[in-house]
């Protein structure tokens, strides 16, 4: 792979903005992100209906924090109210989000928007949607700087080039004056994230950024990110339902079910030894590209592990636990009483000293977290070829 | 070895494109380009592959849905092309098909005692004991309530409406199913429950399938064997157990190598760093149009393989190969060795690639 | 959740729990009345017009002409309530047939494409582009010397074949669009792998999804038809006098606005937007009822 070298062609916005982003990171140790007890609420022809209930996360500066959940799960309506661009009949009704300090709820949106135009960007999954299919690419590229910034039709233009050659568009020069339809599926996704990069970022928010695209162009794109994050140290929060992105990018987690976090931890102890039924119970039931699958011809095939019934409806939550339905664990306590979010579970210290302490919303987590038998994804099972670990598997730390 | 139930010979699906007032044909999209395999009663062949690989316009050709250009589909040995109407209506009951999207394969104004019924309508079947017992076992059978036939497609989960789908399908008492993208439109905890329901139907009711996914991790699974396509070819077909844990094909060792797997051991860390970097081989670009795939290998525009053995032809240190460039523009691109260049390997004995005994190599040659 | 597996009698119970539907299914009821039962609602002819009370004002209940007379000192109220039958009469025949046939056109192009489209569209291109006043005059030269008699269809026969020649491109023009967007659902190709027949197909699956576009244009086209028949009745061959129509009238009213009688043109005028609303009403929630997902 090319290494680009830091401080080359790539756009590393202007002087000033980048001194400004290196003093704003090494003055003050707090997050460049920071969503407090964000709770949100649609009005429906049922009445209101919380999709989001107590969400909190800090995303630091050069980290990446996967925020992971199911269809209905308030992952990706977190991230519009984040933004300031929650669809009507949506509401926040409680919570703040602060942005290096500020907190943007309290502002217009307007304002809001404005902030986060100038410090957070966000990258869909659909590209084609998110693009508009009548201006060149070039011309979407530079819409904003042109706007906020000022920049004259000729700087633009450079700086779209440069924004394009940073995500590795092939032929960037010659691409920018196309338009959306003319590109595929992945070399979309990178003009999105170019899109995403041009006003020189804080916080990138992706939402399912590669869902949409074929395994070898997620591979591709997963890379570019982690590339252009390492960069531009930019703190990143990765939305997403696949737990196998999430392994691969991330350095924090936030489990969310029904709208609430379950758990909470750094990616690797959530892998090795998960805190929450519910995110122990979404491991076992990935199946392995590495191992398994039929056996013998006549034998009865090892079947899947499954978490039985389906996630629940916003509109009708279960009582105490919204898991509890689902979940082999639950006893008389869950059904009634709602397990708070508590961080007093002692972890193994490791190397990847994380500031993110874990969490996990189950009344038995210290049951789960001390019994939980192997993970299939953390077990020294044979990896599929072609591919060699960086570290050792740990061996899965049983009591 | 069973006796195969479905067998494809030299399957090709060329779509026209036409353009202009006479709708002249100005190019040809190379859907499925000679794809053949056999099928053995009771057993399941994952096919995998990416968008434009072909496996979606194959499961399609299989189904009747879309009529092969050229190619024999053979269904408990007879051609399907050559039976009378009445003959092809009566082997395409032997094969049906379970959709990817359960939000778009029921129709939503019909019950869904309609819906699964409906095929006995279309046949103008009684069931033993009439159609609404029958919709009633059907539903029983992939695990819903025989009372759920009186409700609508909303009114269920996306996994119950999968298993609708799949109701409907088995209401025939097919030998077949092809299954195209079954669970992917599913979430994850709903995923397992799907393919653990299709596993129990095979073994219950013995019934083939040809699962087409891009999920990885299902197909090993679920499948018996693993055909892996490309540009409308066949890459590389085996027992699932061989291709996942030693694949043959440059294309198959991409694919695994960037799946991602739950395990934060193994990163898409930036190029350079630990991680994922290492040993993993990340394919540059997209595939090329099927409207113009290349000529021999059709993968020897992307493959690694070729151009780590070509930069070795290219300065004589490969006996007997001749490199030539490679590449989309003129002058860019890469030494491949000629014979990927300009002839198609055949799928033989596993993989379709020329230099299929290297493959293990590859791996170290581009770290 | 409804349990009910017939979708009628769910559809009336969805329709009674709005209380807009049943106002609009009591209007169109009291107008279909009217034009069954004319003698009900006035004892006075329409023919009986002494030019001495020419643009009366309305005299309110009880008095001889409730809603005045018009120009020519017809009744308003006997004209109104007589012009019901062939008024609406003429409106559902001419949407009715309209509709079958520009469905059925819509449909076929839709989902054989090839040259049964090619034929369709460029008919629905022609009969676009030709005015329909120049056919209304052909066809009015065609049929000058025909009597076709006074019955109550006889007379509007001929504004109904002009107006249904030159009504049913929308309907094939819609249908044809969201035909083409439904036949390539999922659960469309389902059906044909069951290995269902065309027919089947396009009745059972595509239709009852394109249909829902053109429910939404029937009130509109109800209005269209009656305001076109009244130019057509002054070309000569729209409803013929004796005979009466609210087209008609709305025209002849139209005159007298700004002469000092506004009444003519508005009581025949409100009785159509009256029927107008309540059809856009019902056919709403018709849609509604009719579509499983939005029964509660």
């Amino acid at each position: 792979m090319r290494v680009r070298k830091a401080g080359g062609t790539g756009p590393e916005g202007t002087g000033r903005a980048a001194a400004e982003r290196d003093g704003r990171t090494a003055s003050s140790r707090a997050p460049l992100l920071e969503v407090r007890d964000l709770a949100v609420e649609f009005r429906t022809a049922e009445g209101t209906v919380r999709a989001v209930d107590g969400l909190s996360y800090r995303v630091d500066a050069g980290r990446t924090l996967a925020v992971v959940g199911e269809s209905g799960s308030g992952k990706s309506v977190s991230s519009l109210a984040v933004m300031g661009l929650l669809p009507d009949g949506a509401r926040v009704s409680r919570g703040q989000v602060l942005l290096a300090g500020e907190d943007l709820l309290t502002l217009s949106r307007r304002e809001h928007r404005d902030r986060c135009g100038d410090r957070v960007a966000m990258v869909f999954q659909d590209a084609l949607a998110a693009l508009n299919p009548v201006h060149t690419v070039g011309y979407q590229l530079t819409e904003a700087l042109r706007a906020r910034r000022g920049l004259s039709r000729r700087d633009a233009a450079r700086r779209a080039v440069e924004l394009l050659d940073l995500v590795r568009v092939p032929n960037a020069r010659g691409r920018v004056k196309d338009h959306p339809h003319q590109f595929s599926g992945g070399m979309r996704q990178r003009v999105m994230i170019a899109i995403a990069l041009a006003m020189d970022p804080d916080v990138l928010i992706a939402d399912e950024p590669t869902t949409a695209l074929d395994v070898t162009v997620q591979a591709q794109v997963l890379r570019l990110l982690a590339e252009i994050q390492a960069e531009r140290r930019m703190g990143l929060v990765l939305i997403t339902h696949d737990l196998g992105v999430v392994a691969g990018v991330a350095d924090d987690v936030t489990v969310m079910y029904a709208g609430r976090v379950v758990e909470r931890a750094p990616v690797r102890d959530t892998f090795r030894a998960p805190a929450h039924p519910y995110t122990r119970a979404l491991l076992r039931s990935i199946p392995s590209a590495a191992s398994g699958g039929p056996q013998g011809a006549d034998a009865r095939r090892p079947r899947l592990s499954v978490i039985p019934g389906r996630p629940p409806s916003p509109a009708a939550l279960p009582a105490g636990c919204a898991f509890h339905p689902r979940c082999d664990l639950a006893g008389d306590l869950c059904r009634s009483e709602r397990p708070p979010l508590t961080t007093a579970l002692t972890t193994q210290p490791h190397d990847d000293a994380s500031s993110y302490p874990r969490a996990s919303a189950c009344h038995f987590a210290a049951e789960v977290l001390a019994s939980h038998d192997v993970p299939a994804a953390a077990s020294g099972r044979p990896r599929p070829t072609g591919r060699r670990d960086a570290r050792e598997t740990e061996e899965p730390t049983d009591a | 070895m069973p006796e195969p139930v479905l067998e494809v010979r030299q399957l090709v699906r060329h779509f026209p494109v036409r353009r202009g007032l006479l709708r002249r044909t100005v190019a040809t999209v190379k859907a499925v380009d000679g794809v053949s395999f056999t099928l053995a009663a009771g057993r399941t062949l994952g096919l995998v592959g990416e968008s434009g690989s072909g496996k979606s316009t194959l499961a399609r050709m299989l189904a009747g849905i879309e009529r092969p250009t050229a190619g024999q589909v053979l269904v408990h040995g007879e051609d399907v092309a050559r039976l009378s109407r009445a003959g092809r209506k009566r082997l395409r009951r032997d094969v049906q098909m379970v959709f990817q999207d359960p939000y778009t394969s029921l129709n939503p104004r019909m019950s869904v005692g309609e819906i699964v019924g409906e095929p006995f309508a279309i046949h103008r079947i009684t069931p033993a004991g009439g159609r609404r017992a029958a919709v009633g076992e059907l539903l029983e059978l992939v695990g819903l309530e025989p009372g759920h036939a009186s409700r609508y497609p909303h009114q269920f989960s996306g996994g119950q409406r999968q298993r609708i789908g799949i109701a409907r399908a088995l209401a025939l008492r097919p030998g077949i199913l092809v299954c195209d993208e079954p669970v992917s439109a599913l979430d994850v905890s709903v995923q397992g429950q799907v393919v653990n329901l299709l596993q129990d139907l095979q073994e219950e009711l013995g019934l083939s399938y040809l699962f087409v996914a891009h999920d990885l991790g299902v197909v090993r699974h679920i499948a018996h064997e693993v055909a892996v396509m490309y540009l409308g070819h066949v890459v590389e077909h085996g027992p699932s157990g061989d291709v996942y844990d030693d694949a043959r094909h440059p294309y198959t060792r991409a694919l695994l190598s960037a799946a991602p797997v739950p395990d934060p051991a193994v990163r898409f860390a930036p190029a350079g760093d630990a991680g994922r970097g290492d040993g993993a081989i990340t394919l540059e670009g997209e595939p090329p149009s099927p409207t113009n795939p290349p000529a021999g290998c059709v993968f020897h525009t992307r493959c690694p393989l070729a151009r780590a053995l070509g930069s070795e032809a290219a300065d004589g240190a490969l006996a007997g190969e001749t490199a030539v460039l490679t590449g989309e523009r003129p002058g860019g691109g890469h030494h491949v060795p000629e014979r990927c260049a300009r002839t198609a390997p055949v799928l033989e004995p596993r993989a379709a690639c020329h230099f299929a005994r290297s493959v293990p190599a590859a791996v170290k040659v581009e770290s | 959740m409804s349990e009910e597996a017939r979708p009628l009698a769910g559809a009336w119970r969805a329709l009674r729990r709005r209380p807009d539907t049943v106002a609009a299914a009591t209007v169109v009821l009291f107008f279909a009345l009217m034009a069954a039962f004319p003698a009900l609602f006035t004892s006075t002819s329409p023919r009986s017009c002494p030019i001495r009370d020419a643009r009366l004002d309305p005299q309110g209940w009880g008095a001889a002409h409730p809603l005045g007379t018009d120009a020519l000192g017809c009744d308003v109220l006997a004209t109104l309530v007589h012009g019901v039958r062939p008024s609406l009469l003429l409106a559902a025949v001419v949407v009715g047939v309209s509709v079958m046939i520009g469905v059925t056109l819509g449909l076929l192009a839709g989902y054989y494409l090839g040259w049964v489209d090619y034929l369709v569209s460029r008919a629905v291109e022609v009969f676009l582009v030709v005015p329909l006043l120049l056919a209304a005059l052909l066809v009015l030269s065609l049929f000058q010397g025909v009597d076709l008699g006074a019955g109550t269809f006889q007379v509007i026969l001929l504004p109904a074949v002009v107006l249904i020649l030159f009504g049913w491109m929308p309907y094939a023009r819609y249908v044809r669009a969201s035909t083409l967007e439904a036949k390539n659902l999922d659960y469309v190709t389902a059906a044909r792998s069951l290995g269902a027949s065309d027919v089947r197909i396009m009745v059972r699956h595509v239709l009852p999804n394109a249909i829902g576009t053109v429910t939404a244009l029937l009130p509109t086209s109800v209005a269209g038809v009656i305001s076109a028949e009244a130019v057509l009745s002054f070309l000569g061959i729209g409803v013929r006098p004796p005979a009466t129509s609210w087209g008609i009238q709305i025209e002849q009213g139209s005159e007298w606005v700004t002469g000092g009688a506004p009444h003519i043109l508005l009581a025949p005028l409100v009785c159509l937007v009256a029927t107008v609303l309540a059809l856009v009403v019902l056919g709403d929630a018709l849609r509604d009822a009719l579509d499983p997902r939005l029964a509660r």
